[in-house]
């Protein structure tokens, strides 16, 4: 007895974009992966997905349904497991070992994806991403905050998972924040959590197409307070307020007579407001 | 303003896409001179190291009855407008989120405010979608007047635009145009017209007769396609070059932290939501940001608009059009034919026309040097078209193609969950 598949009314195309190095937590967090992608599939039969990782080494597609393999339709139930074996021996000739994080190119490439299957197919698919990272934003901030504006301009909403402890994932959060997605925040060494049970079920509710998305996830992630703080080129200290150079955007915490980003002498004191 | 949708073949845009095929050396090449024009427009800014960064803008549009019923823009001037203003809008927001806009709209030979200033996309599409009709005759002179008054407020650091998207050939006014000239270079406001279909003296004499210290006068755009007016508004959406004496100030703003799980109710709409940014100063609530604090003035902004604004200042990567038959790093699209593609100088990889446009307008920086600065392998093209990787490093991962070769497939794996070795997490995980 096949089981009942959804319909939604349209098609997605999902971008899973993975920066989670091979470690003992690697194959669980692929399964909770196909998982997602199962689910999206089966939500709507049109819905296509592609999987990128983060590797040092290009190209980075492990596999999308742009470029169909030989012999193997898009129907999502029955031929799911083909798909999984051909995602799961992808996955596993990832190079081993430390290496610096590639999740910036490799989102860029996604949304240059997502673009062209905008500008390539009749009707237009709304596309969302999934950026599932245990390292932070290493180099590259800049253009990642660029990505996530154009994905915010076309109304893509940007999930991230972010699996780290060693810092507040703040890229993460902004991009959450700005494109509608939400971030689930998953510390895998911390003792509090269930060490054992990778939060599938948190990942599994992304899959629940935009249009009829639940407002809060399952397991609220940690948000980030001072994720929208800035950080005074002056002082080096993190500001709630403070004052910006009109010139090269640069954020002073105090007055000053010469911008500490640019050099420019400032001629005009400020208003003081109210 | 009421949809149209197109019914009927003779309502829609005729694509001639036989016009745009050359014969090169005995092949036909899809021409892109045509497309160059889009492709570089909203580049055509260049680089300049200083930028009028901080902006409010006053789009001024057309709304006589004569003129916008016209069918030379399918299926009329006022839908492709409205259409059009709002991606306008979206690509204006993304690429200068700490400036602010309004609409007006010249009918009746009079100023509309249609949408008030403000940096909210929402508030601008509902009052487009309420507002925006057709009436009367067109008067240049009373609408750049009630775009002044709305300019008056602008804080004196921010520049002061007005943006006129014109139809009509002719204006009907109280005075002589020339006496706005001064009170627009008094107010330092820059004026740039959009025509449709012809070029006015007058209205090129308005744009010549604006400016600022820093613009000199206002640009001036003849449209004659919709794939014109996207690559002028394109134009438009980057912020223009300053000199580099260009004066210079501090200004306040604040970064509000968001709060998220209490109910509140935000300032700006009087409604109750879930998830609000505080104002670092008097914790008033608002549901979005950017937007000015209504209780204390003061600017709220996040760090990331603030990051995004001063984008405009980095280089934007020199290309170079080549024709090649190579797989582009960024779609990872490849034709079976030859085609015009782009080639990043710096790196070397190459890149379809579509993923230059967007790293160009977009990221502002090129995929392969993002990828070349963490130390990762790329495939540069040789000049011969030969592609190469850029060191020893065997690629590791095999992506399944469609069509051009086959990979044979292994035997399943079995993945039994449960049984792994339940291994203690140690502090070097990764």
């Amino acid at each position: 007895m096949s089981a009942p598949v959804a319909h939604t009314a349209v098609p997605e195309c999902l971008f899973v974009i993975l920066d989670v190095p091979k470690g003992p937590f690697f194959q669980e967090i692929v399964e909770s992966v196909l998982a997602l992608v199962n689910l999206h599939l089966v939500s709507n039969s049109e819905s296509q997905f592609a999987i990128l990782a983060s590797s040092q080494s290009a190209p980075n597609v492990i596999f999308s349904t742009f470029h169909r393999p030989n012999g193997i339709s898009l129907a999502p139930v029955e031929h799911s497991a083909s798909i999984s074996d051909l995602i799961r021996d992808a996955l596993d000739r990832l190079p081993t070992g430390r290496e610096t994080s590639c999740i910036v190119s490799a989102f860029m490439s996604a949304l240059c994806m997502a673009n062209k299957l905008s500008r390539l197919t009749v009707t237009p698919m709304p596309s969302r991403f999934l950026l599932l990272s245990a390292r932070p934003v290493a180099s590259g901030v800049s253009e990642f905050v660029n990505s996530f504006f154009m994905a915010q301009r076309e109304g893509w909403p940007v999930d991230c998972c972010y699996l780290g402890s060693d810092s507040t994932p703040v890229p993460f959060q902004q991009a959450a924040d700005l494109t509608g997605g939400h971030l689930l925040s998953w510390d895998l060494l911390d003792p509090a959590y269930d060490n054992a049970a990778f939060p599938t079920a948190a990942l599994v509710e992304l899959s629940v197409p935009v249009s009829v998305r639940r407002v809060m996830p399952v397991v609220p992630g940690r948000a980030a307070a001072g994720a929208h703080n800035a950080i005074a080129v002056d002082t080096g200290k993190t500001v709630a307020f403070g004052f910006v150079c009109s010139a090269c955007m640069a954020v002073h915490e105090r007055f000053v007579h010469k911008c500490a980003g640019c050099g420019t002498e400032l001629s005009v004191i400020p208003r003081n407001p109210g | 303003m009421s949809s149209h949708a197109a019914h009927h073949n003779w309502e829609r845009t005729l694509e001639k896409t036989w016009d745009s095929l050359q014969e090169r050396d005995g092949r036909l090449v899809v021409d892109t001179i045509a497309k160059d024009a889009q492709f570089f427009a909203g580049s055509q800014a260049g680089n300049a190291k200083r930028r009028f960064l901080l902006r409010r803008v006053v789009i001024l549009v057309d709304n006589s009855s004569e003129v916008v019923e016209e069918r030379d823009l399918r299926p009329n001037r006022l839908v492709v407008f409205g259409k059009h203003l709002i991606i306008f809008l979206n690509r204006f927001f993304a690429s200068n989120p700490t400036s602010e806009i309004a609409i007006i709209g010249a009918s009746d030979q009079t100023g509309v405010l249609i949408s008030p200033m403000t940096s909210s996309i929402v508030t601008h599409r509902e009052n487009i979608a309420a507002k925006f009709t057709a009436a009367g005759k067109f008067s240049i002179q009373n609408a750049v007047e009630a775009a002044v008054r709305v300019l008056d407020d602008a804080p004196p650091h921010s520049t002061r635009e007005i943006i006129s998207l014109i139809s009509s050939r002719y204006t009907i006014d109280p005075d002589p145009l020339s006496q706005l000239y001064p009170m627009l270079r008094a107010k330092e406001i820059v004026v740039s017209c959009i025509m449709v279909g012809c070029d006015v003296y007058a209205f090129r004499q308005l744009c010549d007769n604006s400016g600022s210290r820093g613009q000199t006068k206002g640009d001036m755009h003849v449209i004659r396609t919709v794939e014109e007016l996207d690559s002028v508004l394109a134009y438009h959406c980057v912020p223009k070059a300053a000199p580099e004496d260009q004066r210079s100030t501090l200004i306040r703003m604040g970064f509000p932290v968001r709060t998220v799980g209490t109910i509140m109710r935000c300032t700006c709409h009087k409604e109750y939501r879930q998830s609000m940014y505080n104002c670092p100063r008097c914790s008033a609530p608002y549901c979005d940001i950017p937007t000015t604090c209504s209780v204390c003035r003061l600017q709220l902004v996040s760090a990331t608009h603030i990051a995004r604004t001063a984008a405009h200042l980095r280089p934007v990567p020199e290309v170079k059009r080549v024709v090649l038959n190579e797989r582009c790093l960024a779609c990872k699209e490849k034709l079976p034919t030859e085609r015009e593609m782009v080639q990043c100088t710096a790196c070397g990889v190459a890149l379809c026309l579509d993923c230059a446009r967007v790293i160009q307008d977009d990221f502002r920086s090129c995929i392969g040097c993002q990828l070349k600065s963490t130390g990762a392998t790329i495939p540069t093209v040789l000049a011969t078209g030969v592609t190469k990787l850029t060191n020893t490093t065997t690629v590791a991962t095999k992506t399944v193609l469609g069509g051009s070769r086959q990979v044979p497939m292994k035997r399943a794996r079995k993945t039994v969950i449960g049984k792994k070795d339940a291994k203690r997490p140690s502090a070097d995980l990764f």
